[in-house]
């Protein structure tokens, strides 16, 4: 069965069940949803518990070891055992199935790892081990939700925060929950009176957002130039990649001059271009703020992007890009000019 | 065995050639001409009568002698062929100073030692510059030939050490002629010789290839162009990065880029693609001369581009919106004054 994250604490109050598997993307949610599932497990009698990664013998191995091992001293435990990718090799979903067909009595088996796509969700193991056990897949939040979240872990840790702090935390730590966390752990050290405000965050903290080339083309289309930017030079000093970078924004100037030619249907572009509906909305929206002539020449940027990317132009490459997401996120001339 | 009748225009090329070799040879000569035109596979009629021990008395070598022989079999002791190690690559200064100790040797076989190079805009600046004191004095019996397409793109102390030798390109009949009795069919002879006239060797391969249906399906989309909306010129880009090869779309692109100018100076019986004449006449009135200039040398530009590895659906993007421009500016002018 598949358990909600709302769900989760009340569901630990009760009997725990024989497998588990708990999924997100950010390590920080597997993290905590696994320590808390350990200490219900603590609770229960599940005394001991082990990890099936990082042994001398191959995890699925030791699993099938595990299975077979009757427990002379009838010593419950907890078995741990950690997904590199989201799809197990062959010899895995066997050792799973061969678990799940009669799980041990003395034992759970918790499986963490990287959010599921569709496909995966779709498997047989995936469904087995839904059926037969239990499932949490945990989404880091976004958006609007992402202050909200700060905002509950600084009360969570026992920090009264002004709304100006939460701000500060929450723009300075977008997208990396971990580097948050760990950033309150350090306010509550020094905070002696629990008391926090934006001054102390800012003294605390360096810049840890963590940004995609999604969020760079997002915040253009919608049209944040200085959101736009940020995320840009957060890229730049991370492990963002020109190439990429071009190739997110080069695809949405193509998606927005589509939308502005008359003979093209809106929603069959969308679906055939696999966009949804947040994004649909932004496009429009920019497909209306910006020029055809501004796009065109957004386009041409891209081709003088390129080539300075493979190097037939030295000039730096990231000036360019900024230039380019500006001519996106930026506000079109009047827009009395549109039609071509 | 090379024959002199694979390359059309020999039997009128060839006697400037042979007179070379009858008197005095220069010894830094230099082959221009474009590819598939016919100047390379002269070029190797005259190398290989240049090193032949018995030639025949039109100068042509006699094919049976043992320097003929090692010829043909690519092992003659007497020959270096100095090329780019790697495809798209350059000529190194290494290359070109082996080059330089291989000609310092007497000959073992022949009357001479030959170097061949091609092509001469494949060597890198240093390379070309190391070259320059062979090729001013090349040491006795030794001869330096290099080929290319390009000479624009030589350095000019390069090109002032070499004497140009009289390379004949072939004309439009004879290409013609030459197609019709290779078995092209009289309408698409007459078609490859007006589109690749002075290129016999590309107009063949070309018919071999099947460009001529390529042709019939692209320049209607390309003349179409100008009158779509901007949808289908984005759709269009997707589909040849997918699908086209862009060096006979390039040939394409061109052929009609410089039908328009030839049009706007009055030049229609030179015109290329007359099969699309009255389209090109009302796209041609309306063309900005600037655009079509710029939109020539991108095209013009492309082989060099696609060496470094270009995201194709960009690149075409920015030929397609320069081509499109071309019109564009008009139409606005023409909008504004409405």
């Amino acid at each position: 069965m598949r358990l909600k994250a709302a769900q989760w604490s009340a569901h630990l109050r009760g009997t725990l069940a024989r497998a588990y598997g708990l999924f997100a993307d950010d390590p920080l949610l597997t993290q905590e949803a696994e320590d808390a599932l350990l200490a219900a497990a603590r609770q229960q009698g599940y005394a001991q518990r082990e990890r099936l990664n990082g042994g001398s013998a191959a995890p699925w191995e030791r699993m099938k070891d595990e299975r077979d091992a009757g427990s002379l001293f009838a010593e419950r435990r907890v078995l741990l055992l950690r997904l590199d990718s989201p799809k197990p090799p062959r010899e895995g979903t066997a050792a799973l199935d061969y678990w799940l067909a009669s799980p041990p009595e003395d034992a759970i088996l918790v499986i963490s790892g990287a959010r599921p796509d569709a496909n995966t969700q779709k498997s047989a193991w995936f469904k087995a081990l839904e059926s037969k056990g239990h499932t949490l897949i945990l989404y880091a939040p976004e958006g609007k939700d992402w202050p909200r979240w700060v905002e509950a872990r600084l009360a969570q840790a026992g920090l009264r925060a002004d709304a100006e702090a939460v701000q500060v935390l929450s723009s300075l730590s977008e997208g990396n929950l971990l580097a948050c966390s760990q950033s309150i752990a350090r306010l509550q050290q020094l905070a002696g009176n629990g008391q926090v405000d934006a001054a102390a965050v800012r003294a605390v903290l360096a810049d840890s957002s963590q940004f995609s080339i999604y969020d760079l083309a997002d915040a253009a289309l919608r049209g944040e130039p200085r959101h736009a930017l940020r995320v840009l030079d957060r890229l730049r000093q991370g492990d963002g990649e020109p190439t990429l970078c071009l190739w997110a924004l080069h695809r949405d100037c193509r998606l927005l001059l589509q939308l502005q030619d008359p003979q093209i249907q809106a929603g069959s572009l969308f679906s055939k271009a696999r966009i949804f509906p947040p994004r649909q909305d932004w496009l429009r929206n920019a497909a209306r703020r910006l020029s055809t002539a501004g796009l065109l020449t957004a386009l041409r940027d891209c081709a003088a992007i390129d080539a300075r990317i493979k190097g037939q132009d030295p000039t730096p490459v990231w000036p360019a890009l900024a230039d380019l997401v500006l001519r996106i996120a930026g506000p079109g001339p009047s827009g009395h000019n549109k039609a071509h | 065995m090379r024959v002199i009748s694979a390359i059309p225009q020999a039997a009128e090329a060839w006697p400037p050639l042979a007179a070379l070799l009858a008197g005095g040879l220069p010894q830094s000569m230099l082959c221009v001409g474009p590819w598939g035109s016919g100047v390379v596979e002269l070029t190797d009629l005259f190398l290989d009568a240049m090193l032949c021990l018995a030639p025949r008395s039109d100068q042509t070598a006699c094919g049976q002698c043992r320097s003929c022989i090692l010829q043909r079999q690519g092992v003659h002791p007497d020959l270096l062929r100095l090329q780019a190690e790697e495809e798209g690559k350059l000529i190194s200064i290494d290359q070109v100073r082996a080059a330089a100790d291989f000609l310092s040797y007497t000959p073992q076989i022949a009357a001479r030692r030959v170097l061949r190079v091609e092509p001469a805009e494949a060597l890198a600046p240093a390379a070309a510059n190391a070259f320059l004191k062979t090729l001013e004095e090349p040491p006795p019996r030794a001869h330096i030939v290099l080929l290319s397409a390009a000479p624009s793109r030589l350095l000019p102390t390069i090109r002032s050490r070499l004497q140009r030798l009289p390379m004949r390109l072939a004309g439009r009949a004879e290409t013609q002629q030459w197609l019709r009795e290779k078995g092209v069919p009289e309408s698409a002879a007459a078609r490859l010789a007006r589109w690749a006239g002075d290129r016999p060797l590309w107009a063949w391969q070309a018919w071999q290839d099947g460009v001529l249906r390529e042709r019939e399906q692209w320049i209607p989309q390309l003349l179409a162009l100008p009158h779509e909306g901007i949808g289908a010129a984005l759709a269009l880009a997707e589909s040849w990065s997918k699908a086209a090869t862009l060096p006979v779309l390039r040939e394409i692109a061109l052929s009609i880029l410089e039908d328009l100018l030839r049009l706007r100076l009055g030049l229609v019986e030179t015109l290329v693609n007359d099969d699309y004449i009255t389209k090109l006449q009302s796209l041609a009135g309306s063309a900005s001369p600037g655009a079509l200039w710029s939109c020539e040398a991108l095209w013009r530009k492309l082989p060099v581009t696609l060496k470094q590895n270009r995201n194709q659906l960009i690149l075409l993007e920015d030929m397609i919106f320069a081509w499109y421009a071309i019109w564009a500016g008009r139409a606005e002018e023409h909008g504004r004054s409405a």
